[in-house]
């Protein structure tokens, strides 16, 4: 072999990156090689952990390498060139001995991540604050820590063909439905895309039917809340460079529920669901149906608030539709100024936003203060469930439109239409509005009305687990568990028991 | 299986109460006056003693589907009659509550509304809602429902309020024969039980059971739907037959001290979700009726050429079914009164022949049926004496294995 034609080889993978660095050492009259980035390494570990030890070694081979002479836990040996590219990518350092065949990658992570911290979506008042980070190690030793056992299963992928993003599965095996880990496996290998920069990426490309309004996949920067829904049965989904950690199956209540609903009394938790829907419904159908109260049915006001609205629109030249619709969009461009705007100029914005452009409007008849106050109300709604606010605030503007050209006719039609295309919509196999259609009661426990910790004995049944016990109950009297409940666990605890030993 | 029990149950309750609230008093209070009520009382018993019969059916049928039991026992022929008649019934059903939508918006929402175009609208509802198919329309069932009782209940509560229900009394004076005329006029409103025949063989065997509930919900139903008229008489009276609908007209007098508005709209428009939902589920059973008739009824083990085509023309049939009753909608409805009276004259006999005969039939049957199946089962088992001697020697050969399927298929009623 002649001199340096390992070096040279191994260099022509990577087109001659600039940025690829090659450290030459003379061992036992043997070249050796180490093929690293420097940003991506920890230099002090590089040089402790392997160029020290490389150097008084006595004898010069890969295999005496990974066995007695580098000081660095996580080595893998590697029988490709075509593999010394992903590894060096990955921020490892890749060792080539001159007249060897085989490689030996030692990661070496040293590159500066942030912090972890707690995410702003998703504050609590009581409760963990960790929140997931951009790096993916770090996040499944977030739901490590918090799920100590064997049979929490992570399956490792790569996907994009150029950025070969490290995509983990956790789930717990034995409890989740083969099935979905099956599907998903499938669909995430099947991707031929040049590279997935942020978890979003999958979510869209992993609903598996052509429709994409509503998301199918759930969402969190929490840990707590993925190992709670690991729990459940359901699949995450870690993406490297993604603090948002995914979930399948995902069903539309899982929005209605908050982190912080675990962390109180299940009275106060219910009754915040509650809001939470009331405040849904009002963030879609409230202008449309001020729009439809104003423009068809007036008939349905009391007559004093009728008398008060006719006095505040007399000189307003647009129809109700136009009106709420330019509030409607001014709203948006505060909006989306405000989420871009750097910090300082925030309380600018506000009072220009607020106080100038909403009362010289007012002032100029080109809106009124009634329109202000419900595209106000349904603005503010309309975060009660930023996981929803999207499609919320696209849903707003169609019931307006339907409420501007065809009153309640048109958004009664328009909500029927919705429903039935809700119940319509599966994700991994669980109906996207269950527990409620279908009902399943034992689900229900963790629906509207919230059911203490200690009476939620089951997963959901939506989601289909080999495993469907949660619990056992402490004391029988006290849970006051039904009779069929009872059978039914003893049963499945009969069942799983069974399928261990025949394991 | 496509229904839960609870999914069921759901999906007669709307039905049932979808168009009986609507026009149907106004009718009848205009041949009946303010013995009316007789009419709702009547018809319900009749409809709970052929739900009986009805319920017998669906235990005596197991888990074979309505379609394929009368093939099995009577030919193909007799099941695409049974299942024509059940087309034309169930086509004649969407039409009602359809038209009850039409009443509420039409003519007491709006001022002034271009029916024929905005009819379009509900007619591509109803499709769609029909096109998602019998496990769909159950779950809307299970999110709708208890908006729609509540809602039915409180406006009759509020209409209760005012009423004066002594104006329907003396009830010695009836006029018995003009009763059953009426009882026989109006039958098509009533019977909403047949939709079960459509579901026997595709309801899942959760928990709980189906005969029981289905019974108390009629007999329930039938009793609020009686204090329903009494409560409407004794608001209107003599003037009641000009009313065009029960459900729209019943609160109005108990918000105006309140000075409210008439919120009790929006009572009134949440009920609207049965009607729409009922028309559909009657719209999806007359396509799946008409596919019978003309294909047969979709089975897992067809092929997926037969399975897309079946498909195709049920979507042809939908929409040509969609088609019929919007036309039908906008010309013979023109004018509510003359439509629906139309309606009832054309149909009464009908509805005499599928509420009223065919659950006789249909359960001799089913008796038959389940006779032939025993009778086969133990020709089955003499046959193979050995059979037992098989299934519990832990060798288990080709043939034990077949035969135990066979058996397991005919116990469970499967082809």
């Amino acid at each position: 072999m002649p001199k340096n034609s390992v070096k040279n080889e191994i260099l022509s993978l990577f087109n001659e990156n600039a940025d690829i660095t090659v450290r030459e050492l003379d061992i036992q009259k043997k070249k050796v090689f180490l093929f690293f980035i420097n940003c991506l390494i920890d230099s002090e570990l590089v040089s402790h952990g392997i160029v020290e030890p490389i150097k008084e070694a006595e004898n010069c081979s890969i295999d005496e390498f990974e066995k007695k002479i580098i000081n660095v836990g996580n080595t893998k040996k590697l029988a490709k060139q075509d593999e010394i590219v992903e590894e060096v990518f990955n921020a490892s350092v890749v060792i080539a001995v001159e007249g060897e065949e085989q490689y030996l990658a030692i990661n070496t992570a040293g590159f500066s991540t942030r912090s972890i911290s707690e995410p702003p979506t998703s504050s609590v008042v009581r409760g963990p604050r960790e929140g997931f980070i951009e790096d993916l190690e770090t996040n499944l030793s977030l739901l490590r820590r918090r799920l100590k056992t064997p049979s929490l299963s992570v399956k490792r992928l790569k996907v994009g063909k150029r950025t070969s993003t490290n995509v983990a599965l956790l789930y717990l095996n034995k409890v989740v439905s083969p099935k979905v880990v099956e599907k998903l496996e499938k669909n995430l290998s099947s991707l031929d895309i040049d590279g997935i920069i942020d978890s979003y990426y999958l979510e869209e490309l992993l609903e598996q039917s052509e429709e994409k309004f509503f998301k199918k996949l759930g969402n969190s920067e929490k840990p707590d809340v993925i190992a709670a829904r690991i729990l459940e049965g359901r699949v995450a989904i870690v993406v490297d460079g993604s603090p948002i950690v995914l979930t399948a199956p995902f069903v539309l209540f899982e929005d209605m529920q908050s982190p912080s609903d675990y962390y109180d009394i299940p009275q106060r938790s219910s009754f915040v669901r509650v809001v939470r829907l009331v405040g849904l419904l009002l963030a879609i159908l409230l202008p449309g149906f001020y729009v439809a109260l104003q423009s068809f049915h007036y008939r349905v006001l009391p007559i004093n608030f009728l008398i008060s609205i006719l006095s505040s629109i007399e000189g307003i030249s647009f129809p109700p539709i136009l009106e709420i619709l330019f509030v409607l969009f001014l709203f948006e461009i505060l909006n989306e100024a405000s989420v871009r705007m750097p910090k300082q100029l925030g309380m600018a914005l506000s009072i220009i936003g607020a106080l100038v452009l909403g009362d010289t409007a007012v002032q100029a008849g080109i809106i009124t203060p009634p329109s202000i106050v419900v595209v106000a109300i349904s603005g503010i709604t309309l975060y009660i469930i930023p996981n929803q606010a999207s499609e919320a605030s696209l849903l707003r503007t169609l019931f307006t439109i339907v409420g501007g050209f065809a009153g309640f006719y048109g958004m009664f039609l328009g909500f029927l239409i919705l429903a039935t295309y809700l119940v319509s919509v599966e994700s991994y196999g669980a109906p996207y509005l269950a527990p409620y259609a279908p009902s399943v009661a034992t689900d229900k426990k963790d629906g509207f009305i919230k059911a203490p910790v200690g009476k939620m004995l089951y997963r959901p049944k939506s989601f289909h687990t080999l495993n469907s016990v949660r619990q056992q109950p402490t004391n029988d009297k006290h849970l006051s568990v039904k009779k069929s409940n009872k059978e039914a666990l003893l049963e499945s605890t009969e069942k799983t028991q069974n399928d261990q030993k025949e394991e | 299986m496509l229904l839960t029990k609870r999914q069921t149950l759901f999906l007669v309750v709307i039905c049932l109460l979808a168009s009986k609230v609507q026009r149907l008093p106004s009718l009848i209070s205009t041949d009946l006056g303010r013995h009316g009520y007789f009419v709702f009382l009547i018809m319900g018993m009749i409809d709970f003693v052929m739900l009986l019969l009805c319920l017998g059916f669906n235990k005596l049928a197991g888990k074979t589907t309505t379609y394929e039991l009368t093939q099995k026992t009577g030919g193909a022929f007799y099941s695409k009659l049974i299942f024509l008649l059940f087309a034309i019934y169930f086509l004649f059903n969407s039409i009602l509550p359809y038209e009850a939508v039409h009443d509420l918006f039409g003519n007491i929402l709006f001022d002034h509304l271009s029916w024929p175009l905005y009819s379009v609208v509900l007619g591509l509802t109803i499709f769609f809602i029909a096109s998602k198919g019998l496990k769909n329309m159950g779950r809307l069932a299970e999110v709708f429902f208890y908006i729609i009782v509540l809602s039915f209940l409180m406006l009759l509560i509020l209409g209760a309020s005012t009423s004066n229900l002594r104006l329907t009394l003396p009830v010695c004076d009836i006029d018995g024969e003009l009763l059953v005329q009426i009882c026989f006029k109006y039958n098509i409103w009533f019977g909403d039980f047949i939709i079960i025949y459509m579901f026997v063989g595709k309801i899942k065997q959760d928990d709980g059971s189906l005969g029981w509930p289905v019974a108390v919900a009629i007999l329930v139903a039938t009793l609020v739907l009686t204090f329903a008229y009494m409560v409407f008489y004794g608001l209107y009276q003599e003037i009641s037959g000009e009313q065009n609908s029960l459900i729209s007209a019943i609160s109005q007098f108990a918000l105006l001290g309140l000075d409210i508005g008439r919120v009790d709209w929006f009572l009134v428009l949440f009920f609207q979700f049965a009607a729409v939902i009922s028309s559909s589920t009657y719209l999806l059973l007359a396509s799946k009726c008409f596919l019978a008739v003309f294909l047969g009824e979709e089975k897992a083990s067809d092929k997926a050429d037969i399975k897309r085509k079946k498909l195709v023309c049920f979507y042809v049939v939908l929409t040509l079914l969609t088609a019929l009753i919007y036309f039908l909608d906008i010309f013979i409805f023109k004018s509510n009164q003359e439509g629906v009276a139309l309606m009832a004259s054309f149909t009464k006999w009908l509805g005499v022949a599928v509420v009223f005969v065919l659950p006789v039939i249909l359960l001799i049957t089913a008796s038959v049926f389940a006779k032939k199946r025993k009778k086969q089962e133990k020709n089955l088992q003499n046959r193979f004496k050995n059979l037992s001697f098989l299934k519990n020697s832990k060798k288990t050969t080709k043939a034990s294995v077949l035969l135990e399927k066979k058996l397991r298929k005919l116990e469970g009623g499967e082809k």
